[in-house]
């Protein structure tokens, strides 16, 4: 389910609770790591951390709303899967809004708690790519002259050669060249996958 | 009111004209006594001129004829001598008997032819010395004129009335036609006038011997001026020579002195009394005036009274030392349905007494006619005419008169019919509250434990499913397993715990009090809250000694109480608060009991809503029943302690209460 860098991050006061389900989810082969407070996690959180969050409403000191906002504002990537008690479900509305995966209620089915937090390993995953590939573009993007710049946003605005070497003042035959040295650097075979991947390199998956 | 006053005007002003009647009188009165006075002093005056002109004639006469008696014996002597049958012995003898008998004479003498003095009589004399030669002017003359005469003649006083002037009578002697001198009779004026008048007449008169321009001799030496006087001429004695008679200031008449003062003193009494009696009168005016103020006064007030008797709705009821009904005013009438006149006069059991309650209130009645009333009033059922009953209070204090002296006793009566009425209700509702209120805190403490279930319950779900899933792939290791287990079956323990503190709670009990270390109970109910607290991220310390006295209390109950304070300070202290910490702290309160606070940093609450966080539905939980502190306060009331709330210095609330150390 996981892959090789993804770990379940399991933020619980509660001994029993949180030693019981390191347990369910290593039974399912996923890799688990399990803080006791909102703040032993924070003290380990790294920006490249890989995988998602399974944390306890309610806890004493931060709670896992303030560690969820707080995690918002670093900007961080991991989604977060809320477990909540009886009658803090308003609470845990308020949280997927402002962005958690989604939340399950206590007590849980062993396949809820599986479906969300694959979910969410998924989503991160998804994620994770999609990042990946952005900064790929990027890179090739910077590779490229200003003029084969040029040359470029013109073809992915659609225009023909021609039109192409009339704006740009050069002639069609040095179009050709650069519309080449583009395609080359930017390892593509097909304008359609020129047009993706300058999308990608805009930050739109 | 006018028409009063227009009488009193008219009367004020008739009296101001009957006042100068009796002033007028008495001023006439005195005005006419005066003169009265004044007429019979005049009378007297009159009467004493009278009477001084009656006596004045009669000394007259007295004078003239005692003078001529002693001419006619010096004319005996002048004849004796003249016919020589009279010697010097017999003229002795003669002259000085007659001397002694008549006090006016101080010397008879014979002088002969040549005014030489030849016998004097009496012999023991100084003057008239027998060769002396008489040799005054007013002796010759006096001595010549009867030689010439033949008769007797007086000489002119001679002397002083100081040194004892004398006045000289003398009787010629004839012998043959030829002189032998003469008899001279010397009077002492002062003599004379002493022995001429007698004494009444002397002690009513003063009599002065004077001519015009000299006096020789008075009766007092005291000169009076007098109104009344008279006047006797004694002109054949001597020329010019007269008798003054003035009267003494008549003796004091007492009587009339005495009437003139008993009248002075009449005036005096009878103008004091009319004093008094003017005052009296004014006294006596004002007096009615004070009293007719009085008099409106009162009438006004018990107008007042009346108006508020009729308007009270309390009813009233005056009774004498005996119980006899003396007064029932309106209310008390219409509440029991009987009129005063027929209440009036009756004595107990009285008619609106309920038949099964005779007894009972002749009793009650007993008591307060012996002044024994409760203070606050007793409850009594009252039969109304109509046989209607309903709930009354009576309150009964001294009824005192003017003079201070209890006349009777006076009951006020309100009708509580309503009252009670409205307090059953008030009952009912209380217990429904109450059940209502229990149900909800059970609801309450269900929630809260459930709540608490969940977490064994989903570790116990996880420990198995995680083991079933190891099993099933074959993978496991038999330690690890086995371990999952246990503590799946701690887990197990733990829930069952709650359960049974859920049993405990639910089971319907009677209250059983013992003494219960605090610090076990409270540790117990924190038990219970700990879970909510961390989970709102409050910090629960605890500070309850051990070695504190052990309440005594039905512990159960005290735990729940103890759980709701801390539950609301747990909930009071909103995920924003930065300082979530909530203190539980005991101590000795007296020697008898001890104290409990539970303090919060959460909202607070104002001070004015103090005493409205106990009353039932009252919450600022949007969740909440408002039944907690309503019902903590009734258990800690129930066991004998008190709740109450406090602002906590520095932000939050401070629940306290109190619990009894012994029974």
């Amino acid at each position: 389910v996981a892959d090789a860098t993804q770990r379940v991050y399991i933020v619980d006061d509660d001994e029993a609770m949180r030693d019981s389900l390191v347990w369910l989810l290593e039974s399912h082969g996923l890799p688990v790591v399990a803080f006791g407070s909102a703040s032993s996690f924070l003290d380990a959180y790294r920006a490249d951390m890989r995988g998602c969050v399974v944390l306890d409403v309610r806890m004493p000191g931060m709670s896992g709303l303030e560690l969820h906002d707080r995690l918002a504002a670093m900007r961080a990537t991991l989604p977060v899967v809320f477990v909540t008690g009886h009658g803090d479900v308003p609470m845990a509305v308020s949280a997927v809004k402002k962005g958690a995966v989604d939340f399950i209620e206590k007590p849980f089915a062993e396949k809820d708690l599986l479906r969300l937090v694959t979910q969410a390993l998924e989503l991160e995953r998804e994620q994770a790519g999609a990042r990946q590939r952005q900064a790929e573009a990027r890179r090739r993007l910077e590779s490229l002259t200003a003029r084969e710049r040029e040359v470029l946003d013109l073809v992915v605005a659609g225009k023909p050669n021609k039109l192409i070497a009339d704006e740009l003042g050069i002639s069609p035959k040095t179009v050709e060249v650069h519309r080449a040295r583009v395609m080359e650097k930017m390892e593509v075979g097909s304008v359609a996958e020129l047009v993706q991947l300058v999308l990608e390199g805009r930050g739109r998956a | 009111m006018p028409l009063r006053t227009r009488i009193v005007t008219l009367l004020r002003s008739r009296s101001a004209w009957l006042w100068v009647l009796p002033h007028a009188v008495l001023g006439s009165f005195v005005v006419a006594l005066f003169a009265l006075l004044g007429v019979l002093e005049r009378h007297e005056l009159d009467n004493q001129k009278l009477a001084l002109a009656r006596d004045v004639q009669w000394a007259e006469q007295t004078i003239r004829t005692h003078l001529e008696s002693n001419v006619h014996f010096l004319g005996q002597l002048a004849r004796g001598m003249a016919d020589g049958t009279l010697d010097r012995e017999g003229f002795q003898i003669q002259a000085t008997q007659y001397v002694a008998n008549n006090p006016e004479f101080t010397h008879v003498v014979w002088v002969d032819e040549d005014l030489v003095v030849r016998w004097t009589a009496p012999f023991e004399t100084v003057t008239w010395n027998a060769g002396e030669r008489l040799s005054t002017l007013e002796q010759t003359i006096a001595f010549q004129t009867a030689q010439r005469m033949g008769v007797p003649s007086y000489g002119m006083p001679l002397g002083s009335a100081e040194e004892g002037a004398t006045i000289e009578v003398h009787v010629p002697i004839f012998r043959a036609r030829a002189s032998k001198g003469a008899i001279i009779g010397v009077y002492g004026a002062g003599d004379l006038l002493r022995s001429l008048a007698p004494d009444w007449f002397a002690s009513k008169y003063r009599l002065v011997l004077e001519t015009d321009e000299r006096v020789f001799g008075a009766t007092s030496s005291v000169e009076i001026p007098s109104d009344v006087t008279g006047i006797i001429p004694l002109d054949p004695p001597g020329r010019g020579l007269r008798l003054r008679v003035a009267a003494f200031a008549p003796e004091s008449n007492v009587t009339r002195d005495m009437l003139v003062f008993t009248i002075a003193a009449l005036v005096l009494v009878m103008a004091m009394s009319l004093w008094m009696l003017a005052a009296h009168v004014r006294r006596r005016l004002s007096a009615e005036r004070d009293r007719d103020r009085l008099f409106a006064e009162v009438r006004s007030e018990s107008a007042f009274r009346r108006a508020m008797d009729e308007s009270v709705i309390t009813g009233l009821r005056a009774v004498d030392m005996e119980g006899r009904i003396t007064y029932a005013n309106p209310a008390f009438c219409e509440m029991v349905g009987w009129s005063a006149e027929e209440l009036k006069g009756r004595m107990p059991p009285f008619p609106y007494w309920p038949e099964e309650e005779i007894a009972t209130l002749s009793k009650v009645t007993e008591r307060w006619l012996r002044g024994e009333a409760p203070r606050d009033g007793f409850e009594i059922r009252i039969r109304r005419k109509s046989g209607e009953r309903f709930h009354a209070r009576m309150y009964i204090s001294p009824l005192v008169g003017g003079d201070g002296q209890q006349t009777g006793w006076m009951g006020s009566m309100i009708d509580i019919t309503e009252q009670k009425r409205t307090e059953e209700l008030g009952r009912q509702h209380q217990e429904r509250v109450q059940q209502t209120s229990r149900l909800i805190a059970m609801g309450e403490m269900a929630s809260s434990i459930a709540h608490e279930l969940n977490q064994p319950l989903a570790a116990i779900a996880n420990y198995c499913t995680g083991c079933v899933n190891r099993l099933s792939a074959e993978g496991f290791e038999r330690e690890e397993l086995l371990s999952a287990m246990r503590k799946a079956s701690t887990q197990a323990e733990r829930a069952g715990k709650i359960i049974r503190r859920l049993r405990d709670f639910v089971n319907k009990r009677e209250p059983h009090r013992a003494p219960a270390p605090l610090d076990e109970v409270v540790d117990d109910a924190i038990g219970f809250a700990q879970l909510d607290a961390r989970k709102a991220g409050v910090e629960i310390r605890v500070d309850v000694p051990p070695d504190l006295p052990p309440v005594f209390v039905d512990r159960v109950m005290i735990e729940q109480v103890v759980l709701n304070l801390v539950k609301n300070g747990v909930e009071a202290m909103s995920p924003g608060n930065d300082r979530r910490e909530l203190t539980v702290v005991a101590r000795v309160d007296g020697d008898r009991a001890v104290e409990l606070a539970v303090a919060d940093r959460g909202r607070g609450f104002a001070v004015e809503d103090t005493e409205k966080l106990f009353t039932p539905f009252y919450t600022t939980k949007p969740e909440g029943m408002g039944m907690g502190l309503s019902i903590c306060r009734s258990i800690v009331e129930f066991h004998g302690g008190r709740l109450w709330a406090q602002p906590n210095p520095g932000g939050g609330s401070v629940f306290r209460f109190t619990l009894p150390v012994r029974g």
